[in-house]
């Protein structure tokens, strides 16, 4: 076998070359872990049942606004400090986000909630015999008939609002002759910024758990607009200070989420720097939810609702287990598979070649993988192990046509070029096969259609070639 | 071993493989109303499992307490890798907190960083089995379209095409025997044996009718299968190494989805697609044999006694090579 003109044939300088960029691009690193063992990390990116982490599809309930609504999510999983988190558009229907070390439920809580924030203050009006007075602005009349009231020449029923002086009242409640009118004082686009350093941020015991609070800026439209309602709240003074008699109630997608008292400090003040407090059963509960009111005040509202279609939790013990199996199987997969190659051809110069071809084909594969910054997942290392199925059969057919013994004077590169031929038009059907399967199922087996796709491209194009000359070599050579 | 040259026969055995598999599914139609058991992927609901650290428990008092908080759930224990799980199936959403909830309740001590949850909206299922159904049609589509492209005659075109898809179907029929339901990743097995199957069956089709000068029928047909045997053979081999060692329960289900459509390949490539090919060769040959004939009376005489000694002569020739090489 003559290797100088082997290691000059361009098939084989291919192959050569896609191995070296492919260990590059791989960038192997032996690194000392922080526990003391040694190891070896590489640029490919595991996939989450690899490394454990939840993967969530999400359905948003009107899709042209996938755009906003993935931007949206980008800044709450960044305020919450999330940095191993991958949010992306999957076809024109769904999102689909990826995150690492979290439970299921703290997902749903960033996910689902659209979190739309208000802040409103109450206002009571005793009427006696049907007409009271709303202390506000210019004072306001209030007349009431039965259940219906008539203030500013506007007529209510329950639930109605109506905007005096710039400020929303919606008509709430009415017990006996008492008119509740709820005054909105912030929404979420108010928020101007929200202050998450310790400075501005306090986690303490109370007597009945924990209770977070940190301070955000609103605009200066909702400072005045908060001064106008409180204004002409009357103050109680009572043993822990002087508090207006109405609280401000803070809400979270309509549901209430705490109430606070107003300290009579602020009574008619255009304060734009206020305090948001809440409770938590525990100090890590306590920190929880203040860090989900931070994400979702700093991120605002989510667009359009959100609804998780498809959950995968995958516990990062168990996707260890996977990623080292799925290392061991491939390589011993090569090794039986040179064993049965053996066993039909008892000629060690043609297991070799075909053992070395199989694994720089994975070799391969890893590369172009590290490359395109593509994630490997279980479903890509089965493709993988497909791909290599596929190279060694075609290999087997190289070996078989090439020696095939004919009455015709057939040169063995004519044989080989038959060879190609089965070989072209079985790898096209495989592609056609797995070409659908990049598109549906919503993208979970994106990773197994690439994986295989690349792998037959690359031995149709680079290795099997290399192979087909090596074996040239040895035929002609002899 | 002697090869069945008869093609009446070859075919027959390989309807006996598509009749059985054909039965399989109708059966498995006529109890569940489905040709396969679909996974949460094509149904919908949620599928958890704990690994538990010890595997002395009551299944049936877990149940008990899980159908409690739950409703209508299945329980189940598996051993694996990570020692021994519990998994709960339910038609709809079960979240962490529940499971630790039943797990607690019913003092069983597990890892909570160790649970796995896999949950499918029922709508988004029906949707990908939608998908699922299109993309086999699409794939079986374009196949046909690069076969009949490339060889451009009908019968062995569709020789082709049946014999995958009888390997499909034969898999699917031991899919039902062995429990292994349609998930995606079993699907995307089944679409993997189309690229299996006719790499051996274009091996076949292209030595029996573009290589006639190799040989006779029955030669190329006896190396064809060597070739394709140990083809069908390795990869058999590779994935069931795949199988044996991994410890994820997709890999496992996908290898044994390929291995069973592997082990179709051996009755589909070497009887069903031989016999359709020897039966479509088997008139032409006929019809090339009168040709020859036809000719060889045109010829005069003396060229045929010419003819009669030169082949006298090469045989002869070649009697004593051989008996050189031995």
């Amino acid at each position: 076998m003559n290797y100088t003109k082997l290691a000059k044939d361009w098939r084989i300088l291919m192959l050569f070359a896609s191995i070296l960029l492919s260990v590059i691009f791989i960038h192997p690193v032996y690194v000392l872990q922080d526990d003391g063992t040694a190891g070896i990390t590489t640029s490919i990116r595991k996939g989450l049942d690899l490394e454990g982490g939840v993967r969530a599809l999400l359905e948003p309930e009107d899709p042209s606004l996938i755009q906003k609504t993935i931007t949206t999510l980008n800044i709450r999983v960044n305020t919450l400090g999330l940095t191993e988190t991958r949010i992306m558009s999957v076809g024109s229907k769904y999102i689909q986000v990826e995150m690492a070390g979290l439970s299921e439920k703290e997902i749903r809580d960033i996910l689902e909630q659209q979190g739309k924030f208000d802040a409103k203050i109450k206002r009571h009006i005793e009427t006696k015999d049907g007409s009271g007075v709303l202390e506000f602005g210019g004072n306001y009349d209030v007349s009431l008939d039965k259940k219906t009231i008539i203030i500013n020449g506007e007529i209510l029923d329950i639930n109605d609002s109506l905007v005096l002086e710039g400020v929303e009242f919606e008509y709430t409640n009415i017990t006996g002759n008492t008119v509740e009118l709820t005054a909105l004082a912030y929404v979420g686009e108010d928020v101007v910024k929200v202050f998450t350093d310790a400075q501005h941020t306090r986690v303490e015991p109370t007597e009945a758990g924990y209770r977070f609070s940190f301070q955000i800026m609103v605009s200066a439209d909702a400072a005045s607009r908060f001064a106008k309602i409180t204004e002409k709240i009357p103050v109680d003074f009572g043993a822990t200070g002087g508090y207006l008699t109405e609280n401000i109630d803070l809400y979270l997608d309509d549901t209430e989420v705490d109430s606070l008292r107003i300290g009579s400090g602020l009574k008619g003040s255009v304060e734009s720097t206020i305090t948001i407090s809440g409770p938590g059963d525990t100090q890590d509960d306590a920190i929880e939810k203040m860090r989900n009111l931070q994400a979702i005040l700093e991120s605002g509202a989510l667009p359009t609702k959100l609804e998780i279609v498809k959950i995968d939790m995958i516990s990062p013990t168990l996707g260890e287990s996977f990623m080292r199996t799925a290392i061991f199987a491939i390589i011993f997969a090569i090794v039986v598979v040179s064993f049965v190659i053996f066993i039909r051809y008892r000629d060690f110069r043609i297991v070799i070649p075909i053992l070395i071809t199989s694994l720089s084909e994975v070799l391969i594969i890893l590369g172009v993988a590290s490359l395109i910054h593509w994630t490997i997942d279980l479903a890509a290392i089965a493709g993988i192990i497909a791909a290599v199925g596929t190279g060694v059969d075609d290999q087997i057919i190289i070996t078989d046509e090439s020696s095939r013994k004919e009455k015709r004077m057939t040169s063995l590169k004519a044989k080989l070029r038959n060879a190609f031929f089965i070989i072209f038009t079985a790898a096209f059907t495989t592609i056609a096969a797995m070409t659908p399967l990049l598109f549906i199922g919503a993208g979970a087996l994106r990773g197994f259609a690439l994986t295989t796709i690349i792998g037959v491209i690359i031995g149709v194009l680079i290795t099997r070639p290399a192979f087909g000359r090596v074996i040239r070599e040895i035929k002609e050579g002899v | 071993m002697k090869m069945i040259t008869d093609y009446k026969k070859l075919l027959l055995i390989s309807l006996i493989a598509v009749i059985f598999s054909v039965s399989v599914l109708c059966y498995n139609y006529s109890t569940t109303g489905d040709f396969l058991d679909k996974s949460i992927d094509f149904k919908g609901g949620t599928v958890a499992s704990v690994a538990v650290d010890d595997s002395g428990f009551d299944l049936a008092f877990v149940e008990g307490i899980a159908t409690e908080k739950l409703g209508k759930v299945v329980v189940r224990t598996t051993t694996g890798d990570a020692g021994t799980s519990i998994v709960f199936e339910s038609e709809d959403v079960i979240t962490q907190e529940s499971i630790s909830d039943i797990l607690d309740s019913a003092a069983i001590s597990y890892d909570k960083d160790d649970i796995s949850i896999q949950s499918v909206g029922a709508a988004l299922g029906e949707e990908f089995m939608r998908q699922a159904i299109i993309a086999v049609v699409f794939a079986f589509f374009l196949m046909g379209l690069i076969i009949f492209m490339t060889f451009k005659t009908i019968v062995p075109s569709i020789a082709i095409i049946s014999a995958a898809a009888v390997d499909i179907l034969f898999a699917m029929a031991l899919m039902v025997i062995f429990n292994i339901n349609l998930s995606l990743g079993t699907l995307a097995a089944l679409l993997l044996l189309i690229g299996y199957s006719v790499d051996t069956d274009i091996l076949l089709t292209t030595r029996l009718i573009k290589r006639k000068s190799e040989g006779t029928l029955d030669e190329r047909v006896s190396s064809s299968m060597k070739t394709g045997i140990t083809m069908t053979t390795s990869a058999i081999a590779a994935f069931s190494i795949l199988y044996l060692v991994s410890t994820s329960a997709v890999l496992d289900q996908i290898a044994l989805v390929i291995i069973f459509g592997l082990l179709a390949d051996y009755i589909t490539t070497w009887f069903q697609n031989v016999g359709l090919l020897r039966w479509y060769l088997r008139d032409k040959d006929k019809d090339e044999e009168e040709d020859e004939e036809e000719e060889e009376k045109a010829k005069p005489r003396y060229m045929r006694r010419q003819e009669k000694a030169k082949n006298a002569k090469n045989r002869k020739r070649t009697k004593s090579k051989k008996g050189k090489r031995r």
